[in-house]
């Protein structure tokens, strides 16, 4: 009954080190989330200028011009679509589980994980995956901000179009943070108590390093 | 039987330990080579860890000259299984979402 209780407890301790790799690959993909954003980000202002530049020399008919603007505007949601993917697939590729067959041999499985654990590598994961995981949600808020701006502009042109009432482009942008922030209510608070969970994993671990390194079994 | 080798071991790994107290544990008695291969060590690493629990009392050898492990031996696993569950028990580990 107590190898099963070891190696009930022991699937947790390697579930939660799992868990932590996942973040951490939150932290790794980050770069690649940021070229992606900012690819985006040029490859729309490099489709703008072209247009301005083609129009100078050929004269668009109005469905032209309305196909261009949505390809302007398809630019972004495409490209963030592809960079949260990107993280997405990122953190997919990390394999839980795979010391379940060594655990599947009881106390001698239980000490062999135990044994190989790299202690340094893991307190340095918690830490980096604290810090992804606030950066990542950082990111993700700027991203949903900049298209809320963007489709509220949209709305406020239309509006302006319809009925000449116009919005102050500050309002516009202060409103989009506020429908994001409101939106995003529950990822946000998600994310604020995994970070408190994280720390909690790091002082337990570290409980758990300096005591086991310490112990001695007497055969 | 006592098993004779060269460099006997002081400290033994208490993995390789566990594991060839497990199998004896499931399979009562072996014979050295078959304890190597179900244990996957080398033969004379084996026999080194063999001469370390003979001289605990962990296992003997009967006339066949197979490896029995003895109620000490079987005592030490629980103990084992306990000293690990004792400092792992001690760890509360937070429940992370997806």
């Amino acid at each position: 009954m107590n190898e099963d209780n070891l190696s009930s407890k022991m699937s947790e301790f390697m579930t939660a080190l799992d868990q932590v790799k996942k973040y951490r690959e939150i932290v790794a993909s980050l770069t690649d989330f940021t070229i992606m954003i900012l690819g985006t980000i040029v490859a729309a202002i490099s489709f703008n200028n072209f247009m301005r530049l083609h129009s100078l020399f050929i004269t668009a008919d109005h469905g032209q011009n309305i196909f261009a603007y949505f390809l302007f505007f398809a630019i972004f949601p495409a490209g963030i679509i592809a960079a949260v993917w990107r993280v997405r697939q990122r953190v997919k590729s990390v394999k839980p589980s795979e010391w379940k067959t060594t655990l599947n041999e009881g106390a001698a499985g239980a000490l062999k994980l135990i044994q190989e654990l790299e202690w340094d590598n893991i307190f340095s994961s918690i830490r980096y995956a604290k810090l992804g995981f606030f950066i990542y949600g950082i990111a993700k808020i700027l991203v949903y901000w900049g298209i809320a701006t963007g489709a509220l502009y949209v709305l406020n042109w239309g509006v302006q179009w319809l009925f000449h009432m116009n919005m102050d482009l500050f309002l516009v942008v202060a409103l989009a943070l506020v429908v994001v922030v409101f939106l995003n209510r529950n990822d946000l608070r998600k994310r604020y108590e995994q970070i408190g969970r994280l720390d909690w994993l790091l002082w337990e671990l570290r409980w758990f390093e300096s005591e086991f390194r310490g112990a001695d079994f007497e055969a | 039987m006592k098993v004779n080798s060269e460099e006997p071991i002081s400290k033994p790994d208490l993995y390789v330990l566990a594991r060839v107290i497990k199998v004896l544990k499931e399979r009562k008695s072996l014979k050295r080579t078959s304890l190597a291969t179900a244990t996957g060590m080398s033969y004379d690493r084996l026999v080194k860890y063999l001469d370390w629990m003979s001289d605990k009392g962990f296992v003997n050898f009967n006339s066949d000259d197979e490896v029995l492990l003895t109620k000490l031996g079987n005592e030490t696993y629980d103990r084992l299984v306990n000293w690990i569950l004792h400092y792992v028990g001690k760890v509360r580990f937070p429940k992370f979402s997806d």
